[in-house]
Protein backbone atom coordinates (compact mmCIF):
# COMPACT_ATOMS: atom_id res chain seq x y z
CA UNK A 1 0.00 0.00 0.00
CA UNK A 2 1.31 3.29 -0.90
CA UNK A 3 0.78 5.81 2.30
CA UNK A 4 0.52 9.62 2.28
CA UNK A 5 2.63 10.12 5.03
CA UNK A 6 5.29 7.63 6.83
CA UNK A 7 4.29 4.87 9.31
CA UNK A 8 8.23 5.51 10.94
CA UNK A 9 10.52 7.92 10.78
CA UNK A 10 13.82 8.33 11.66
CA UNK A 11 15.71 11.31 12.92
CA UNK A 12 19.45 10.98 13.62
CA UNK A 13 19.60 13.89 16.20
CA UNK A 14 22.47 16.15 15.32
CA UNK A 15 25.29 15.72 18.21
CA UNK A 16 25.61 18.83 19.92
CA UNK A 17 22.44 20.94 18.50
CA UNK A 18 22.50 24.65 19.50
CA UNK A 19 19.18 25.80 17.98
CA UNK A 20 16.39 24.26 20.33
CA UNK A 21 13.90 26.15 17.72
CA UNK A 22 15.20 23.84 15.31
CA UNK A 23 14.28 20.50 17.05
CA UNK A 24 10.91 21.84 18.39
CA UNK A 25 9.81 22.71 14.47
CA UNK A 26 10.88 19.29 13.40
CA UNK A 27 9.13 17.76 16.43
CA UNK A 28 6.03 19.55 15.43
CA UNK A 29 6.27 18.43 12.10
CA UNK A 30 6.66 14.90 12.98
CA UNK A 31 3.31 14.91 15.30
CA UNK A 32 1.21 16.66 12.35
CA UNK A 33 2.69 14.00 9.78
CA UNK A 34 1.14 11.22 12.25
CA UNK A 35 3.87 8.66 12.14
CA UNK A 36 3.09 5.38 14.24
CA UNK A 37 6.86 5.19 15.56
CA UNK A 38 9.86 7.42 15.62
CA UNK A 39 12.93 6.31 15.87
CA UNK A 40 15.37 8.68 17.84
CA UNK A 41 19.09 8.21 17.69
CA UNK A 42 21.18 10.04 19.36
CA UNK A 43 25.06 9.68 20.23
CA UNK A 44 25.13 13.30 22.80
CA UNK A 45 27.79 12.39 25.57
CA UNK A 46 25.66 14.02 27.48
CA UNK A 47 21.37 13.60 26.74
CA UNK A 48 20.28 16.66 28.04
CA UNK A 49 20.61 19.49 24.98
CA UNK A 50 18.75 16.99 22.14
CA UNK A 51 17.16 14.26 23.22
CA UNK A 52 15.52 15.10 26.52
CA UNK A 53 14.38 18.18 24.92
CA UNK A 54 12.74 16.15 21.92
CA UNK A 55 10.99 13.74 24.22
CA UNK A 56 9.56 16.72 25.94
CA UNK A 57 8.35 18.64 23.03
CA UNK A 58 6.60 14.96 22.31
CA UNK A 59 5.42 14.23 25.75
CA UNK A 60 1.91 13.97 25.15
CA UNK A 61 2.33 12.62 21.62
CA UNK A 62 0.70 9.28 20.69
CA UNK A 63 3.59 8.43 18.73
CA UNK A 64 5.57 5.31 19.93
CA UNK A 65 9.33 6.44 20.51
CA UNK A 66 12.02 3.89 20.25
CA UNK A 67 15.54 5.81 21.32
CA UNK A 68 19.17 4.22 19.95
CA UNK A 69 22.07 5.31 21.61
CA UNK A 70 25.60 4.18 22.22
CA UNK A 71 26.33 1.66 24.62
CA UNK A 72 28.91 3.57 26.02
CA UNK A 73 26.76 6.59 26.58
CA UNK A 74 24.67 4.40 28.84
CA UNK A 75 26.22 5.52 32.11
CA UNK A 76 25.04 9.50 31.11
CA UNK A 77 21.32 8.83 31.15
CA UNK A 78 19.13 9.92 34.35
CA UNK A 79 17.52 7.07 35.98
CA UNK A 80 13.99 7.13 35.47
CA UNK A 81 14.65 9.45 32.24
CA UNK A 82 12.15 7.53 29.86
CA UNK A 83 9.24 7.47 32.67
CA UNK A 84 7.34 10.52 31.28
CA UNK A 85 7.50 10.22 27.48
CA UNK A 86 5.93 7.46 25.07
CA UNK A 87 9.24 6.10 25.41
CA UNK A 88 8.77 2.19 24.32
CA UNK A 89 12.51 1.17 24.13
CA UNK A 90 15.79 1.88 24.63
CA UNK A 91 18.45 0.24 21.95
CA UNK A 92 21.78 0.20 23.12
CA UNK A 93 24.27 0.72 19.34
CA UNK A 94 27.67 -1.03 19.08
CA UNK A 95 29.66 -2.53 16.42
CA UNK A 96 31.51 -4.03 19.27
CA UNK A 97 30.60 -7.40 21.15
CA UNK A 98 33.27 -6.57 23.55
CA UNK A 99 31.33 -3.59 24.32
CA UNK A 100 28.34 -6.07 24.90
CA UNK A 101 30.03 -8.09 27.35
CA UNK A 102 32.16 -5.32 28.96
CA UNK A 103 29.85 -2.47 29.27
CA UNK A 104 26.27 -2.63 29.73
CA UNK A 105 25.35 -2.22 33.31
CA UNK A 106 22.29 -4.09 33.98
CA UNK A 107 21.78 -2.01 36.80
CA UNK A 108 21.58 0.74 35.14
CA UNK A 109 19.40 -0.76 32.47
CA UNK A 110 17.05 -1.27 35.45
CA UNK A 111 17.09 2.18 36.93
CA UNK A 112 15.61 3.63 33.85
CA UNK A 113 12.43 1.34 33.98
CA UNK A 114 12.21 0.81 29.91
CA UNK A 115 12.22 -1.78 27.49
CA UNK A 116 15.79 -2.94 26.39
CA UNK A 117 17.31 -3.81 23.08
CA UNK A 118 20.61 -4.47 21.65
CA UNK A 119 21.41 -2.65 18.12
CA UNK A 120 24.10 -4.04 16.42
CA UNK A 121 25.66 -2.50 13.41
CA UNK A 122 26.54 -5.48 11.49
CA UNK A 123 30.09 -4.84 9.28
CA UNK A 124 32.45 -6.63 7.20
CA UNK A 125 34.81 -6.70 10.28
CA UNK A 126 32.12 -8.49 13.00
CA UNK A 127 29.55 -10.15 10.98
CA UNK A 128 30.67 -13.58 11.99
CA UNK A 129 29.94 -12.53 15.85
CA UNK A 130 26.27 -12.26 15.24
CA UNK A 131 25.69 -15.69 16.77
CA UNK A 132 27.43 -14.86 19.39
CA UNK A 133 25.61 -11.49 19.65
CA UNK A 134 22.42 -13.44 19.87
CA UNK A 135 23.52 -15.91 22.62
CA UNK A 136 24.81 -12.53 24.45
CA UNK A 137 20.95 -11.17 24.13
CA UNK A 138 20.10 -14.73 25.09
CA UNK A 139 21.62 -15.38 28.28
CA UNK A 140 20.84 -11.65 29.61
CA UNK A 141 17.55 -12.19 29.14
CA UNK A 142 17.48 -9.43 26.04
CA UNK A 143 14.75 -10.08 23.72
CA UNK A 144 15.19 -7.28 21.75
CA UNK A 145 17.94 -7.10 18.78
CA UNK A 146 18.15 -5.00 15.66
CA UNK A 147 20.66 -4.73 13.05
CA UNK A 148 20.04 -1.06 12.11
CA UNK A 149 19.92 0.36 8.84
CA UNK A 150 23.17 1.74 7.58
CA UNK A 151 23.59 5.11 7.36
CA UNK A 152 24.37 5.57 3.35
CA UNK A 153 23.63 8.96 3.29
CA UNK A 154 26.51 9.85 5.46
CA UNK A 155 28.40 7.93 2.93
CA UNK A 156 29.15 5.11 5.11
CA UNK A 157 30.47 2.69 2.73
CA UNK A 158 27.58 -0.21 2.18
CA UNK A 159 28.05 -3.19 3.99
CA UNK A 160 26.72 -6.78 2.87
CA UNK A 161 27.53 -10.46 2.79
CA UNK A 162 27.36 -12.51 -0.12
CA UNK A 163 25.05 -15.48 -1.03
CA UNK A 164 27.71 -17.80 0.69
CA UNK A 165 28.27 -16.00 3.74
CA UNK A 166 24.96 -15.70 4.13
CA UNK A 167 24.48 -19.80 4.39
CA UNK A 168 27.79 -19.90 6.63
CA UNK A 169 25.87 -17.35 8.81
CA UNK A 170 22.76 -19.53 9.02
CA UNK A 171 24.43 -22.28 9.56
CA UNK A 172 26.05 -20.86 12.72
CA UNK A 173 22.95 -19.12 13.94
CA UNK A 174 21.46 -22.94 13.57
CA UNK A 175 24.12 -24.42 15.31
CA UNK A 176 23.79 -21.33 18.22
CA UNK A 177 20.53 -22.32 18.86
CA UNK A 178 17.02 -20.78 17.76
CA UNK A 179 16.30 -17.09 17.40
CA UNK A 180 12.70 -17.52 17.65
CA UNK A 181 12.78 -15.85 21.34
CA UNK A 182 13.87 -13.01 19.99
CA UNK A 183 12.20 -9.77 19.01
CA UNK A 184 14.10 -9.42 15.48
CA UNK A 185 14.72 -6.28 13.22
CA UNK A 186 16.31 -6.64 10.36
CA UNK A 187 16.32 -4.62 7.49
CA UNK A 188 18.38 -6.34 4.84
CA UNK A 189 16.32 -9.36 3.38
CA UNK A 190 19.46 -11.28 2.77
CA UNK A 191 20.62 -10.88 6.53
CA UNK A 192 17.08 -11.80 7.21
CA UNK A 193 17.09 -14.89 5.36
CA UNK A 194 20.02 -16.08 7.22
CA UNK A 195 18.50 -15.38 10.85
CA UNK A 196 14.66 -16.85 9.48
CA UNK A 197 15.03 -19.20 6.75
CA UNK A 198 11.29 -20.78 7.06
CA UNK A 199 10.25 -17.02 7.31
CA UNK A 200 9.44 -14.70 4.21
CA UNK A 201 10.72 -11.37 4.83
CA UNK A 202 7.66 -9.42 6.06
CA UNK A 203 8.44 -6.40 3.91
CA UNK A 204 7.12 -6.27 0.47
CA UNK A 205 9.81 -4.20 -1.23
CA UNK A 206 11.82 -1.32 -0.55
CA UNK A 207 9.70 1.13 1.55
CA UNK A 208 12.09 3.96 1.23
CA UNK A 209 9.70 6.92 0.87
CA UNK A 210 6.60 5.18 1.50
CA UNK A 211 6.32 4.00 4.87
CA UNK A 212 9.59 5.64 6.15
CA UNK A 213 11.24 8.58 5.30
CA UNK A 214 14.71 10.00 7.54
CA UNK A 215 16.02 13.01 9.07
CA UNK A 216 19.35 13.76 9.00
CA UNK A 217 21.56 15.76 11.60
CA UNK A 218 21.66 18.36 9.21
CA UNK A 219 18.32 18.66 8.42
CA UNK A 220 18.32 16.94 5.12
CA UNK A 221 15.42 14.67 5.00
CA UNK A 222 15.96 11.29 2.93
CA UNK A 223 13.67 8.51 1.75
CA UNK A 224 14.98 5.90 4.15
CA UNK A 225 18.73 6.01 6.03
CA UNK A 226 20.19 3.66 3.37
CA UNK A 227 18.87 5.58 0.65
CA UNK A 228 21.38 8.32 -0.22
CA UNK A 229 18.73 10.53 -1.91
CA UNK A 230 18.44 14.39 -0.77
CA UNK A 231 14.57 14.48 -1.01
CA UNK A 232 14.66 18.31 0.65
CA UNK A 233 16.15 19.88 4.00
CA UNK A 234 13.56 20.29 7.02
CA UNK A 235 15.79 24.01 7.28
CA UNK A 236 13.91 25.01 3.85
CA UNK A 237 10.91 23.33 4.41
CA UNK A 238 8.40 21.74 6.80
CA UNK A 239 8.20 18.10 6.89
CA UNK A 240 5.09 17.82 5.52
CA UNK A 241 6.05 19.81 2.82
CA UNK A 242 8.84 17.41 1.74
CA UNK A 243 6.63 14.36 1.90
CA UNK A 244 3.56 15.51 0.00
CA UNK A 245 6.59 17.04 -2.78
CA UNK A 246 6.47 16.49 -6.26
CA UNK A 247 9.57 15.06 -5.94
CA UNK A 248 9.44 12.90 -3.04
CA UNK A 249 6.05 11.10 -4.90
CA UNK A 250 8.22 11.01 -8.25
CA UNK A 251 11.02 9.12 -6.25
CA UNK A 252 8.62 6.91 -4.76
CA UNK A 253 7.32 5.81 -8.03
CA UNK A 254 10.75 5.29 -8.93
CA UNK A 255 11.07 2.58 -6.62
CA UNK A 256 7.61 0.40 -7.33
CA UNK A 257 9.40 -1.33 -9.97
CA UNK A 258 12.58 -4.15 -8.37
CA UNK A 259 15.48 -3.23 -10.56
CA UNK A 260 15.62 -4.46 -14.35
CA UNK A 261 17.56 -7.43 -13.45
CA UNK A 262 15.44 -8.33 -10.91
CA UNK A 263 12.05 -9.06 -12.91
CA UNK A 264 12.69 -12.44 -14.23
CA UNK A 265 14.57 -13.84 -11.16
CA UNK A 266 12.59 -16.49 -9.24
CA UNK A 267 13.74 -15.16 -5.71
CA UNK A 268 12.09 -11.61 -6.48
CA UNK A 269 9.48 -13.04 -4.27
CA UNK A 270 11.78 -13.68 -0.75
CA UNK A 271 14.36 -10.50 -1.53
CA UNK A 272 11.73 -8.03 -2.97
CA UNK A 273 14.09 -6.92 -5.18
CA UNK A 274 16.86 -6.15 -2.18
CA UNK A 275 18.03 -2.64 -0.98
CA UNK A 276 17.47 -0.22 -3.33
CA UNK A 277 20.02 2.32 -1.55
CA UNK A 278 22.66 -0.39 -1.08
CA UNK A 279 22.73 -1.22 -5.61
CA UNK A 280 22.88 2.37 -5.75
CA UNK A 281 25.62 3.03 -3.58
CA UNK A 282 27.25 0.26 -5.12
CA UNK A 283 26.12 0.38 -8.83
CA UNK A 284 25.28 4.04 -9.44
CA UNK A 285 21.72 3.44 -10.46
CA UNK A 286 18.20 2.85 -8.66
CA UNK A 287 17.99 0.48 -11.23
CA UNK A 288 20.77 -1.17 -9.72
CA UNK A 289 21.30 -4.79 -8.61
CA UNK A 290 21.95 -5.47 -4.66
CA UNK A 291 25.16 -7.41 -5.03
CA UNK A 292 24.27 -9.56 -1.64
CA UNK A 293 21.89 -11.62 -3.68
CA UNK A 294 25.02 -12.84 -5.77
CA UNK B 1 -18.63 -16.32 24.96
CA UNK B 2 -15.11 -15.51 23.46
CA UNK B 3 -14.12 -11.64 23.85
CA UNK B 4 -11.79 -10.34 21.15
CA UNK B 5 -8.91 -8.25 21.73
CA UNK B 6 -6.54 -6.19 19.71
CA UNK B 7 -2.96 -7.13 20.30
CA UNK B 8 -1.64 -3.72 22.00
CA UNK B 9 1.85 -4.43 19.93
CA UNK B 10 0.10 -3.91 16.92
CA UNK B 11 0.39 -0.06 16.06
CA UNK B 12 -2.43 1.26 13.50
CA UNK B 13 -3.73 4.54 12.12
CA UNK B 14 -6.59 5.55 10.05
CA UNK B 15 -5.48 7.49 6.85
CA UNK B 16 -7.30 10.66 6.77
CA UNK B 17 -7.06 11.18 2.74
CA UNK B 18 -8.11 7.32 2.03
CA UNK B 19 -10.66 7.77 4.27
CA UNK B 20 -12.43 10.64 2.87
CA UNK B 21 -11.64 9.27 -0.59
CA UNK B 22 -13.96 5.90 0.68
CA UNK B 23 -16.51 8.38 2.23
CA UNK B 24 -16.60 10.04 -1.16
CA UNK B 25 -17.10 7.15 -2.99
CA UNK B 26 -19.90 5.58 -0.55
CA UNK B 27 -22.11 8.63 -1.20
CA UNK B 28 -21.28 7.78 -5.16
CA UNK B 29 -22.27 4.43 -4.84
CA UNK B 30 -19.04 3.03 -5.87
CA UNK B 31 -17.31 -0.25 -4.54
CA UNK B 32 -14.59 1.27 -1.96
CA UNK B 33 -13.62 -2.38 -1.26
CA UNK B 34 -10.12 -1.82 -2.44
CA UNK B 35 -9.65 1.24 -0.87
CA UNK B 36 -7.47 0.94 2.07
CA UNK B 37 -8.21 3.44 4.76
CA UNK B 38 -6.16 2.15 7.86
CA UNK B 39 -3.54 0.26 8.13
CA UNK B 40 -1.71 -2.39 10.63
CA UNK B 41 1.83 -2.61 11.58
CA UNK B 42 3.95 -5.09 13.78
CA UNK B 43 6.62 -6.88 13.56
CA UNK B 44 7.96 -4.76 10.00
CA UNK B 45 4.83 -6.22 8.40
CA UNK B 46 2.21 -4.24 7.26
CA UNK B 47 -1.36 -5.08 6.60
CA UNK B 48 -3.47 -2.68 4.81
CA UNK B 49 -7.71 -2.74 5.70
CA UNK B 50 -10.31 -1.17 3.80
CA UNK B 51 -13.66 0.37 5.95
CA UNK B 52 -15.30 -2.69 6.90
CA UNK B 53 -12.02 -4.09 7.96
CA UNK B 54 -10.94 -0.80 9.86
CA UNK B 55 -14.40 -0.85 11.81
CA UNK B 56 -14.18 -4.41 12.66
CA UNK B 57 -10.25 -3.64 13.81
CA UNK B 58 -11.49 -0.96 16.03
CA UNK B 59 -14.69 -3.06 17.69
CA UNK B 60 -12.02 -5.36 18.71
CA UNK B 61 -12.43 -4.10 22.40
CA UNK B 62 -13.49 -7.26 24.20
CA UNK B 63 -16.69 -7.65 22.09
CA UNK B 64 -17.91 -10.73 20.84
CA UNK B 65 -18.39 -11.67 17.42
CA UNK B 66 -22.39 -10.99 17.54
CA UNK B 67 -21.99 -7.46 19.14
CA UNK B 68 -19.51 -6.74 16.32
CA UNK B 69 -21.80 -7.81 13.49
CA UNK B 70 -24.85 -6.10 15.72
CA UNK B 71 -22.88 -2.69 15.61
CA UNK B 72 -21.77 -3.07 11.98
CA UNK B 73 -25.55 -3.61 11.08
CA UNK B 74 -26.50 -0.44 12.06
CA UNK B 75 -23.78 0.98 10.15
CA UNK B 76 -23.65 -0.68 7.01
CA UNK B 77 -26.78 -1.77 4.67
CA UNK B 78 -25.51 -5.29 4.27
CA UNK B 79 -27.65 -8.74 4.74
CA UNK B 80 -26.67 -9.95 8.36
CA UNK B 81 -25.66 -13.26 7.72
CA UNK B 82 -22.99 -12.38 4.55
CA UNK B 83 -21.72 -9.64 7.45
CA UNK B 84 -21.42 -12.32 9.47
CA UNK B 85 -19.52 -13.94 7.69
CA UNK B 86 -17.47 -11.30 6.00
CA UNK B 87 -16.42 -10.18 9.92
CA UNK B 88 -15.69 -14.23 10.88
CA UNK B 89 -13.27 -14.60 7.87
CA UNK B 90 -11.87 -11.67 8.90
CA UNK B 91 -11.21 -11.84 12.24
CA UNK B 92 -9.69 -15.10 11.20
CA UNK B 93 -7.03 -13.52 8.90
CA UNK B 94 -6.02 -11.21 12.22
CA UNK B 95 -5.60 -14.19 14.61
CA UNK B 96 -3.22 -16.22 11.68
CA UNK B 97 -1.49 -12.47 12.09
CA UNK B 98 -1.22 -12.56 15.92
CA UNK B 99 -2.92 -9.09 15.45
CA UNK B 100 -5.87 -10.15 17.78
CA UNK B 101 -5.94 -12.75 20.76
CA UNK B 102 -9.13 -14.28 21.92
CA UNK B 103 -10.24 -14.49 25.69
CA UNK B 104 -13.17 -16.40 27.84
Amino acid sequence: MELASPITIYWDLPPDPQDTDLLQRISADISTCRPLMLQLYSNAVQPKGGLLFVLKQLRNSPIAISITIPVTNLRNLPDGLFNEAGVRELLLYTDSLADLTEKIDFGKTAALQTSLGISFSATRANWRQLPEVVSFCRNNGIRRLVLPMQRLYSNEPPFFINRQEQQELAAALAETGAVESLNLTIHDPFLWRAFNPTVPFPQAGCQAANTMIAIAPDGGVYPCPSLPVRLGSINENSLNEIISSPLKKKFRRSLLEPPGECRECSEIAVCRGGCRGRGLSLQGTLDGLDVACK
Amino acid sequence: MHNIHRNPNVMWREEVDALAEAQAGLECGDDIGDIGTAVLFSGGAMLSINVLGAEIWKLCDGRGIEEIVAELLEQFDVEEELLRSDVQAFLDDLTKKGFITYAE
